[in-house]
C-alpha cells in the first residue's frame, strides 16, 4: 500500500468528518497505527477542523450550561439506585447553622400562617424573638377556644418544628417538572422521625400522590405517599437517610421509585 | 488549551476520565460554541440545537471512559457525539439534513459578508481563505451533516469532487491551524 495514496484518498477527512462505514474506520485506525506518516496527516486534518469549528462558535445560551452541571449533580446522588451502577455517594454540605435556625423561623410563621389564615400571626412571629413565644401561647389559647382540632395540630407542628433536633431540608423542585417550586423535609436523625411541610409542588392528578424516598447506600427507602399541601405530614421513619427524593407515583405509592417521574432531590448534610 | 501540546492534553484527558467536573467545565467553555454551531446548521432550530447540545455533553460526561486517545482528538470524538446527536434529532422529527439558505448563498453567490447572517460572520476569518467550492462542500458535510454522497447530490456535482475539494480546503486550512 502505497501511503501517500491512502493519503490523498480522502479516507482520512471522511474519517474526521464522520462519515466512514465501521469497516472504512477500522482501517483508518488500524492504518493510522502502523504508519506514523498516517497518524501524523490525521492529526492534522483533527487540528483543522477543529481550528476551523473553534472560529466559527456561536455564543451558547448560558442556562444551557447550568442545566447540564445541575444534571450532572442529580444523576451523581441517583447513580447509585439505578442497578448494576453503584457510585460512591458524595455529599455536599448544606446551609449553615445560621441559615437553618432563620430558615426554621420562617418556617414556624409560614405554616401557622397558612394554617389559620391569620396574618396576624405571622405578623408578631416576625417581630423579635421573646416576644414572639409569648404572642404565639397568648394566640395558641385563642385558637383553643375556638377550635379544638386546629389546636391540636398547631401544637403537633410547633413541637415538630420547634424541635431543635429536626433538620429541615428544602426541596427544590425539578427544573422541568417544578420549577420555582419547593417543599420542606424535616428529619429528625436521632429517632428517625420523617416530615414533609409546606409542599408547594404542582397539585397531583386524583390517581397519583407524591411519593418520599430516602436514598441510604445506594437504596431508596419508602417513606410513604404524601399530597400537595402546606400542613405538616408525618411520613415514615428512616435511619442513616442521605438524601431524599420525590417522585410522582400511583396512588398509594410504589415499592419503588420511578425516576422518570423525579420531582425533586435534596442531599443530606454528611 | 487542549491541542498545544501533548503534555497538558493528557493530563486533560486523565481529569475527565478520571470525571473531575472542574475538567469538564473546561472542556464546555472551551467547545460549547463550535459545537453549537454545527449542531445548530444540522438541526436549524434554537430550541433543538440547545437540547441536542445537553445532551451531547450529557453524552460526553457519561462516556467519556470510551474516548480512546490513541484513535482521535478529544474534538473529534466530541464532534461526532454532536453531530450523532443531531443527526437523530432529526431523525426523530422525520427532517432529512440538507444545506440551509444561508450556507446556499455562501456557495452562490460567494464569501461576500452581505451574504452571510449573523451566525456566519465568524466564518469568513477561515472561510476567505478556501475558493467558494472548497467551502461550499465542507460546509455542507462538516456543518450540514450531509454524507460526502448527499453533498454531492445536493451541489450536483461527481463524489470524487466531493473528495477532492474537501482535501484541497482542508490543506489549506491545515496551513492556517497548524498550532
Amino acid at each position: 500500500m502505497n501511503i501517500n495514496d491512502y493519503i490523498s484518498s480522502g479516507i482520512l477527512e471522511q474519517y474526521v468528518l464522520g462519515d466512514t462505514t465501521p469497516q472504512e474506520r477500522k482501517e483508518v485506525e488500524c492504518m493510522s497505527h502502523i504508519y506514523p506518516e498516517i497518524k501524523e496527516e490525521l492529526n492534522k486534518v483533527q487540528i483543522a477542523l477543529e481550528g476551523f469549528a473553534l472560529d466559527n462558535a456561536i455564543e451558547v445560551p448560558t442556562h444551557i450550561k447550568k442545566n447540564i452541571f445541575d444534571q450532572i449533580e442529580k444523576e451523581e446522588v441517583l447513580a447509585p439506585v439505578i442497578p448494576a451502577k453503584v457510585v460512591e455517594f458524595k455529599l455536599a454540605t448544606i446551609a449553615s447553622t445560621e441559615n437553618k435556625k432563620s430558615n426554621k423561623k420562617y418556617l414556624v410563621a409560614a405554616s401557622l400562617a397558612l394554617l389559620i389564615g391569620a396574618s396576624s400571626v405571622y405578623f408578631i412571629l416576625n417581630s423579635n424573638y421573646q416576644n414572639k413565644e409569648l404572642a404565639l401561647n397568648n394566640k395558641i389559647e385563642t385558637i383553643n377556644k375556638e377550635n379544638a382540632a386546629s389546636e391540636q395540630s398547631l401544637k403537633n407542628q410547633l413541637a415538630i418544628l420547634s424541635d431543635e433536633n429536626n433538620k429541615s431540608f428544602i426541596l427544590q423542585g425539578d427544573a422541568k417538572k417544578a420549577a420555582g417550586k419547593s417543599m420542606v423535609v424535616l428529619w429528625n436523625n436521632k429517632t428517625g422521625n420523617v416530615y414533609v411541610n409546606n409542599v408547594q409542588l404542582p397539585q397531583t392528578p386524583t390517581d397519583k400522590q407524591y411519593q418520599l424516598w430516602a436514598l441510604k447506600d445506594g437504596k431508596p427507602i419508602d417513606l410513604g405517599v404524601f399530597n400537595a399541601t402546606e400542613a405538616i405530614q408525618n411520613m415514615k421513619t428512616v435511619e442513616g437517610a442521605q438524601a431524599f427524593a420525590v417522585t410522582l407515583e400511583p396512588k398509594g405509592g410504589s415499592s419503588s421509585p420511578h425516576l422518570e417521574e423525579l420531582y425533586g432531590l435534596v442531599k443530606v448534610s454528611g | 488549551m487542549i491541542n498545544t501540546t501533548n503534555d497538558t492534553k493528557l493530563v486533560l484527558i486523565a481529569d475527565l476520565k478520571a470525571k473531575d467536573k472542574k475538567a469538564f467545565e473546561n472542556l464546555y467553555d472551551k467547545y460549547s460554541g463550535a459545537m453549537f454551531n454545527i449542531i445548530f446548521r444540522i438541526v436549524n432550530s434554537n430550541e433543538v440545537a440547545e437540547d441536542v447540545l445537553q445532551d451531547s455533553f450529557l453524552k460526553i460526561w457519561k462516556n467519556i471512559d470510551s474516548y480512546d486517545e490513541s484513535k482521535a482528538t478529544i474534538f473529534t470524538w466530541m464532534l461526532n457525539v454532536c453531530r450523532n446527536t443531531a443527526l437523530d434529532a432529526l431523525r426523530k422529527a422525520n427532517v432529512r439534513p440538507s444545506i440551509k439558505t444561508d450556507t446556499e448563498n455562501v456557495y452562490v453567490e460567494g464569501l461576500q459578508t452581505t451574504q452571510m447572517n449573523t451566525d456566519s460572520i465568524g466564518l469568513k476569518n477561515s472561510l476567505k481563505h478556501l475558493t467558494t467550492e472548497q467551502s461550499a462542500v465542507i460546509q455542507a458535510i462538516y456543518f450540514n451533516g450531509l454524507t460526502h454522497e448527499e453533498a454531492a447530490k445536493e451541489l450536483d456535482i461527481p463524489l470524487g469532487t466531493v473528495k477532492t475539494r474537501i482535501r484541497m480546503g482542508l490543506t489549506t486550512l491545515k496551513n492556517i491551524y497548524k498550532n
